[in-house]
């Protein structure tokens, strides 16, 4: 067995000690067996290692120390700081990553109602907004959206589809509403890609006309519903559409004959 | 009766007694025994002494860098280590005297 075997399986024995208290008693072994003739066989002057640390361990009364504290203590501090800086680092990635794929600030402005199309009107269960798509006739929906979160977000779009051809406009954005009641509605502009600020509000509007009635089992009558608002954002490195309800149902009927 | 088991008992005693005489280290402080006839000794008992006499402020230590190996560990005693050594030596003195009485050898 080499001094370096016997020094290992020595320390080994001893790893529950803190580890400086071991890091001392092995350098003062390896001092010890630097001081024996070359030609000494270890395991027959000291006896096994695990022997040595047993009976080093009962002369200097060094109890065997279990235990959390004990384990963190018999680590090498280097290591524990390198191990708690390490896990940190991944905690706060993986937490950084979950927030950023979870964050969705978007949210409809309380107590504004969405930009209905004409002739939208309650139906008899009150659950829903319908109304007749006749085609060629206008067609509106909006929503006015707040950035209800503590980041910007980069709105992209609104990404809906049904029986209309439309432009996406948008009015805004704006601070607060008391700018925009102060500076009056406005005038809306074609959608553009913008960052929406914590805080903001802006105004999307989808504008154009009815369409063809598509293909429905039933010949000459369908119908599509809308239950949310989709919008597209997107937020460092993610891209993603937030559908935001709407307070009712939109039922669009089409009648093709 | 194993000689070991004796020795057990007097190797604080006989550790302080070789470091009362002069800064020393470990491989030194056990060639001092063995030569005084205490070879029974194990290099791990003497090692774990010298750290329960240096944990009780008995010894005091420092390293010295080797050029030829590693660091060796030297041992000097404290005013309480050798007043552990006085009461040590006395304590042994009366049981040695009163062993004498009854072990004729």
């Amino acid at each position: 067995m080499t001094a370096d075997d016997y020094l290992r399986r020595v320390s080994l024995a001893l790893r529950d000690l803190p580890w400086r208290q071991r890091r001392d008693l092995v350098a003062e072994l390896r001092g010890h067996l630097a001081e024996l003739p070359a030609d000494t066989n270890l395991a027959e002057r000291l006896g096994a290692p695990e022997q040595y640390a047993a009976d080093m361990r009962s002369a200097a009364g060094l109890e065997r120390r279990r235990g959390v504290i004990a384990f963190l203590r018999a680590r090498r501090p280097r290591n524990v700081v390198i191990t708690v800086v390490a896990v940190v680092l991944i905690g706060l990635a993986i937490s950084t990553t979950v927030w950023v794929q979870n964050y969705q600030p978007l949210a409809a402005v309380a107590g504004f109602p969405p930009l209905l199309p004409a002739h939208a009107h309650i139906a008899p269960d009150g659950n829903a907004e319908n109304v007749l798509a006749l085609p060629g006739r206008p067609f509106q929906l909006g929503l006015p959206l707040q950035n209800t979160g503590r980041s910007a977000v980069r709105v992209q779009g609104v990404p809906i589809a049904g029986p209309f051809v439309t432009r996406l406009q948008m009015l805004g954005p704006f601070k607060s509403y008391k700018d925009w009641y102060r500076d009056g509605p406005g005038h809306y502009e074609t959608f553009h890609p913008f960052d929406l600020e914590p805080g903001s509000n802006v105004i999307l509007r989808l504008r154009g006309v009815y369409a063809k009635c598509g293909a429905y089992p039933v010949p000459d009558i369908g119908y599509t519903t809308v239950t949310d608002f989709p919008v597209r954002y997107s937020f460092l490195w993610r891209t993603s559409t937030a559908t935001i309800p709407l307070p009712k149902k939109l039922t669009i009927l089409e009648v093709c004959s | 009766m194993d000689q070991t088991q004796l020795l057990k008992g007097v190797l604080e005693l006989a550790v302080l007694a070789v470091i009362a005489q002069g800064e020393t280290y470990g491989y030194e402080i056990l060639s001092t025994l063995e030569s005084a006839g205490l070879d029974g000794v194990g290099d791990a008992s003497v090692y774990g002494t010298l750290r329960r006499l240096e944990q009780a402020g008995h010894l005091t230590s420092r390293l010295e860098p080797s050029d030829s190996g590693p660091a060796r560990k030297y041992y000097s005693a404290t005013p309480a280590g050798r007043e552990q050594l006085r009461a040590g030596t006395a304590a042994w003195s009366q049981i040695n005297g009163a062993l004498g009485k009854l072990v004729s050898p």
